[in-house]
């Protein structure tokens, strides 16, 4: 049962994957600018500490799922 | 408070639903129907969240839940396809391995606070959101070494970030319900929606 054919299943994955990576890349920039200027005006508050760190990783994420889909096309 | 019987439970509840057709997709083959299926069940995950927030029936237990949700329905579709051979065993071990360590600590951290609280980690729930994206990556095929250790590493380095805050800083004290977040500054919640009820009543007493 396929809907569509293999080609268009991995490019269905590659849009995907690479699209939301990018769009996450660019939440969480935003998100990481606004929580360092938050850091700034409380320095030591962990919330925010953790709110810095969550979009670090959420970048890195999006990183790899950037690099993965066109990785799969390009190298 | 809220119901703990409520229209976003139910929605909540109903992603299991996609389970057992998910195995028997696999089983049979069907890789792009079991794809399907879990984005039925991701997009229900989005939508748990905007009923909670629709019908004013965020509960503690509904945070909790909604974590557990998350766990038993990524959780099963990665075991299934590991035990089909659609994905790699031992990074699936070390990723398990550390979702018990991270249960573990988080019912610790429960135990601290003396009551119904769901911890919330900003890094984590992006893993969460990554994680539903490796059973999709697993059902298609779409480079899944490459992401299954990469997320791996990942979820090492969040752990042990979590594991100190969890099991050794001081527990915050619970905040009123409606408590708005710097996140949700920004327009949009994550993009999976990964935590957005988690973001509203994590600290809430019950």
């Amino acid at each position: 049962m396929n809907f569509v054919s293999y080609d268009g299943q991995m490019l269905f994955a590659a849009l995907m994957t690479g699209g939301v990576a990018a769009y996450w890349i660019a939440i969480d920039g935003v998100r990481l600018r606004r929580a360092v200027v938050a850091y700034r005006a409380a320095p030591g508050d962990r919330s925010i500490r953790d709110r810095i760190f969550g979009s670090v990783i959420g970048i890195i994420v999006g990183a790899v799922g950037v690099f993965g889909s066109l990785n799969y096309y390009y190298w | 408070m809220a119901s703990n019987l409520n229209p976003a439970n139910a929605v909540t509840a109903s992603r299991f639903l996609t389970l057992p057709p998910f195995l028997w997709a696999v089983d049979q083959g069907h890789y792009q129907l079991a794809c399907v299926l879990l984005l039925v069940c991701g997009v229900l995950d989005l939508f748990d969240g905007a009923v909670a927030r629709l019908f004013r029936c965020q509960t503690p237990f509904g945070a909790v839940f909604d974590a557990i949700a998350d766990g038993v329905c990524y959780g099963f579709a990665i075991v299934v396809l590991t035990a089909y051979g659609r994905v790699p065993l031992v990074p699936v071990l070390v990723i398990v391995g550390l979702g018990l360590v991270n249960t573990g600590l988080r019912w610790l951290y429960a135990r601290r606070a003396g009551r119904t609280v769901n911890y919330q980690s900003h890094a984590m729930e992006r893993l969460v959101a990554f994680a539903a994206y490796l059973g999709g990556f697993g059902t298609l095929g779409f480079q899944v070494d490459y992401f299954f250790w990469t997320f791996t590493a990942l979820m090492v380095v969040v752990v042990i970030h979590d594991a100190k805050r969890l099991a050794l800083d001081p527990v915050p004290a619970a905040a009123p319900l409606a408590a708005p977040e710097l996140d949700d500054d920004v327009g949009a919640s994550s993009p999976a929606g990964v935590g957005d009820r988690v973001e509203r009543t994590a600290e809430v007493a019950p």
